[in-house]
């Protein structure tokens, strides 16, 4: 009975966002001690679609961004990963994979920013995005070093004295066979960029607007029902990945940090 | 198994993505931070660096810094491990297993918009108090957010990594068969309470410990949540960093590129350390 | 409103004008000399800026000032002069940060042309030779602007000498409930007794509208009527800051939270008053008020009122960036940015409420009528009721004194 209850408390708590958000993003005024709003409109959704720095674009600019860190990564993490796992160094090395989440974001992006800016970079979303790819990029070979064990080992092995090239060996069958960790690594990196403020900001230098730094805008501006608004333009792609591999994730969302367990 | 030499290409790419970067960015900013790079240097000095590590707010925000992500982390996994107890087998079975994943559709900023309207002084929770006749003024509602407590704070991780770690310890469980050694625990005279504190627990810890660890660093650098919602003093590091390094005093980028360093050196150091720890701890453990 | 961030901090202030001093010098030597004059000719300038893409560092918190560049300036600018304009959310010292980062990495030709900008953040911007200049006087509609008044014609007593180009003048009013607070509060003294009254319903933001709100209170000290006109005098500022902050000390344990943690922002402020967790919040734009009643964020019946110790008034720039590649179209959004039509759209509460910089005596007739009725307003009174109470900012050193010397006695930083 307890253990019930105690699964709808915490059901309610991860469900709660969802509402809150939806109803500030529709409410007109909601002051305090009021429970609901007293009045709702679309104005919110008007002015986040129409007038603000034509967030439309803004919305496809990151998402291209990240599918492109998303890309990029888990396609040059897989190939890595499997040097990874097989190094002779592997722990050494996985030390260095460490490294852009032990640092924070903020400290990563001050470091580059003077590079970046003498090679152009800087203020640019390719800069961004490729320090966003510095995080993405660990990521990816950290989570996919998972994928080879010695099964997959001797199946490489086995291919190559049947006289598989190196190319069809990875298209036939490792890529086939990883599929589900690399939908879940293409999710996860995605997620690296589009949730990405701090990189956007330092390397950005407020020149490439993303949907967060419109978001820590319209914070700024004191209107929490905007923020509210653009935060859901922010977890809808996420959600819907969600939807569409959760079954894929609950298998491998552990080996996220399984993985940083090394 | 077939050992490649360190030539292989892949190998390299690796260093250049990760290694390269990051250590490259870290000379430069020392370099900068003692006036051996930068426009408007007069050459080598260590007064930057003095200053930095005599001023006593570096100390109190990297001790508060530390103390938030040990804090976040420490309260998410006590709840998680607490959950993961009581909850049992509702969190792999039905709709809540599949509400855990939730929160991980939620970035940092809008965790931060949502405390500000749930557990704020005005916010959904105050409301409902009011409602049900506990206070009278949201001033009368405790003060969770933009305080030097930090507590706001802690909360926001809170419920963006506990969900996290309730998956990661379901796995966990999983993977090294906890039900099993508990059941034999138990047949052989113990507890539930008793075979969860001296069986599972360590277990559990033992395998996680690494992977906490880095997280509660990243915790620890956490940018977006301190940024919204926290005291303006003591400010987080990666805040501290930034404002820094956003201020027009020109005396204040080499500071921020030492206390970045300074943070980044500390960061490092607890890295090496935990990987030297893991290599001392027995080598035969290790899978692959 | 315009809020660029304050700068802190007291220390190293030598230090920091001699290497500012230094870049100054450097500047010189690295990009087109300052003294080079702009050209005059402004056909040729409208020749030239057609076809460019001109970058404008803007905050870009509040959506009413979004749309009213997005969709009326930006296609404006496009389809009168053939430029493009890019906008880009940067402001204050941010500013500053990010032309200095360029210089020290060598980069011939700045990422901004335009700059949003006034006060201290002007200050800086002439200490390091970023500004473009002087090129106010090429400007064709710069004849109609007021430039005869004082909080105009002059950006925190420093001269603008047409480094930067005025573009709208707003006054600082406190913001209340008339339902709630019916005879809102005029003065100091009042406002202290309303506090004591009614704890823990008043507080003010550490930041950049706090802080003239508190430069607003010296005012009501003043010995002397012109004693913070000039430059900075240590003795004068350090006589009114006593006053105020014994003020505070008198009202401290009724603030909000007994005076002992501050809303950061004037964001955070607004989403207290909007809340109703206070009952005041304020705004250097004089005519927001109206603007977020329309929104549905302020109560209905919200009002804004000046005290009649007097508020701040100040105008805001737009500069032109030295390293800019663009100064012949960055010239020519300006002048359009000045131009009576754009002022005009840009007074219109529903759009901005921003108020002119031009002098309606100044204008053709056409236009004077227009600007009488665009102004009209139904939750701040009108400007002529303000102006008597308007007071000129002190010089940008005393918000840098005052923010640093606030936040070490009242926030232990």
């Amino acid at each position: 009975m307890m253990r019930r209850a105690l699964g709808w408390v915490v059901s309610s708590v991860l469900l709660l966002p969802f509402p809150v958000l939806i109803l500030l993003s529709l409410a007109r005024r909601w002051p305090w001690p009021a429970v609901f709003p007293r009045d709702l409109q679309t104005q919110q959704w008007q002015v986040l679609l129409t007038d603000s720095s034509s967030l439309g674009a803004i919305i496809l600019r990151s998402l291209g961004m990240g599918i492109g860190v998303a890309v990029t990564a888990t396609a040059l993490g897989f190939a890595c990963s499997r040097s990874l796992a097989r190094h002779r160094h592997r722990d050494r090395l996985t030390v260095f994979l460490y490294l852009p989440f032990a640092v924070s974001p903020v400290v990563l992006g001050v470091s580059l920013l003077y590079t970046f800016l003498r090679l152009h970079l800087a203020g640019h979303f390719l800069g961004v995005m490729l320090a966003q790819m510095i995080i993405a990029y660990a990521y990816a070979v950290l989570l996919l070093s998972a994928f080879w064990n010695q099964r997959i080992e001797a199946l490489v092995e086995l291919a190559s004295s049947l006289g598989a090239t190196p190319w069809q060996l990875w298209r036939r069958a490792l890529v086939p066979m990883a599929r589900p960790l690399l939908a879940v690594c293409l999710f996860q990196t995605f997620l690296i960029s589009w949730f990405d403020y701090a990189l956007a900001l330092v390397i950005g230098s407020a020149q490439v607007s993303t949907v967060t730094t419109a978001l820590y805008q319209y914070f700024s501006s004191g209107d929490l029902r905007l923020a509210a608004t653009c935060s859901l333009l922010l977890i809808l792609p996420p959600l819907l990945g969600l939807a569409l591999n959760r079954r894929l994730l609950s298998a491998t969302i552990a080996t996220r940090l399984e993985d940083i367990d090394g | 198994m077939i050992r490649r030499p360190v030539s292989d290409p892949w190998i390299w790419v690796l260093l250049l993505l990760t290694a390269g970067p990051l250590l490259g960015g870290l000379v430069f900013m020392l370099l900068y931070s003692i006036g051996l790079v930068g426009l408007l240097t007069d050459g080598f000095t260590l007064r930057y660096w003095s200053y930095v590590v005599t001023d006593g707010q570096t100390w109190r925000s990297l001790l508060y810094s530390l103390f938030i992500g040990s804090a976040s982390m420490g309260a998410s996994l006590a709840l998680a491990l607490a959950l993961q107890a009581a909850l049992r087998d509702q969190l792999r079975r039905g709709a809540l297993g599949s509400l855990l994943f939730l929160p991980l559709a939620v970035p940092p900023l809008t965790a931060a918009v949502l405390s500000v309207e749930i557990i704020g002084n005005g916010g959904l929770l105050s409301r409902l108090a009011r409602a049900a006749g506990w206070i009278s003024a949201p001033a009368d509602f405790p003060t969770v957010l933009f305080t030097p407590s930090g507590i706001g704070i802690v909360i926001t991780h809170m419920t963006l990594v506990t969900p996290f770690l309730l998956l990661f310890l379901i796995r966990i469980a999983a993977n090294e068969r906890l039900g099993e050694l508990a059941r034999v625990a138990e047949t052989l005279g113990a507890s539930p309470w008793q075979s969860w504190r001296r069986v599972s627990l360590p277990i559990l810890l033992r395998s996680s410990a690494p992977a906490l660890t880095v997280y509660s660093l990243a915790l620890a650098g956490a940018f977006e949540v301190p940024l919204l919602i926290g005291a303006q003093s003591p400010a987080m590091i990666s805040v501290f960093i930034q404002r820094r390094f956003g201020q027009f005093d020109l005396r204040t980028r080499p500071e921020a590129y030492a206390l970045a360093t300074l943070y980044a050196g500390l960061a490092i150091g607890v890295l090496m350390a935990l990987s030297a720890w893991r290599a001392r701890r027995a080598p035969c453990e290790r899978r692959l | 409103m315009f809020c660029p961030v304050i700068a802190k901090g007291l220390r190293g202030r030598t230090l920091l004008l001699a290497l500012m001093l230094s870049v100054g010098l450097v500047a010189c030597e690295r990009s087109v000399p300052p003294s080079v004059s702009p050209p005059t000719d402004w056909k040729r300038i409208e020749a030239a800026a057609r076809g460019q893409t001109v970058t404008m560092a803007m905050w870009q918190g509040d959506p009413a000032i979004n749309a009213y560049m997005l969709e009326f300036v930006v296609p404006h600018v496009l389809l009168e002069h053939g430029i493009t304009l890019k906008l880009v959310p940067l402001q204050g010292d941010s500013i500053v940060s990010a032309l200095l980062s360029e210089s020290e990495a060598g980069r011939a030709v700045s990422a901004l042309d335009l700059v949003w900008i006034n006060g201290e953040t002007f200050y800086q911007l002439r200490q390091i030779h970023a500004l473009y200049g002087p090129f106010t006087d090429n400007l064709p509609n710069q004849l109609y602007i007021d430039w005869s008044n004082p909080f105009i014609g002059r950006d925190f007593q420093q001269p603008i000498q047409g480094y930067e180009c005025p573009w709208g003048n707003v006054q600082l009013l406190l913001i209340t409930d008339h339902d709630r607070v019916p005879q809102p509060p005029t003065d100091p003294a009042a406002l202290a007794a309303w506090i004591h009254a009614h704890p823990g319903r008043f507080t003010f933001d550490t930041g950049f509208t706090g802080m003239s709100f508190l430069k607003s209170l010296m005012y009501a000290y003043l010995r002397q009527p012109d004693a913070l006109q000039g430059s900075f005098d240590p003795a004068v500022y350090a006589q009114l800051r006593s006053d105020v902050f014994d003020w505070i000390v008198s009202v401290r344990h009724d603030l909000w939270h007994q005076g002992e943690t501050f809303p950061t922002s004037t964001a955070q402020l607004h989403e207290l008053f909007a809340n109703g967790e206070v009952d005041f919040s304020m705004s250097f734009n004089d005519g927001e008020v109206d603007n977020r009643v329309a929104s549905g964020l302020f109560p209905a019946n919200a009002i804004a009122f000046a005290l009649k110790s007097g508020t701040l008034q100040n105008s805001h720039y737009i500069g032109i960036v030295n390293r800019s590649s663009q100064a012949a179209a960055a010239m020519v959004v300006a002048n359009f940015l000045i131009s009576p039509q754009a002022q005009l759209r840009k007074l219109a509460p529903a759009i901005w409420g921003d108020g002119t910089v031009l002098d309606a005596k100044k204008l053709p007739e056409f236009w004077r009528s227009q600007f009488a009725q665009a102004e009209v307003r139904s939750h701040a009174p009108a400007r002529k009721a303000i102006q008597p109470y308007a007071r000129a900012e002190p010089s940008p050193q005393l918000m840098i004194e005052l923010s640093s010397d606030f936040r070490r006695r009242f926030l232990h930083d």
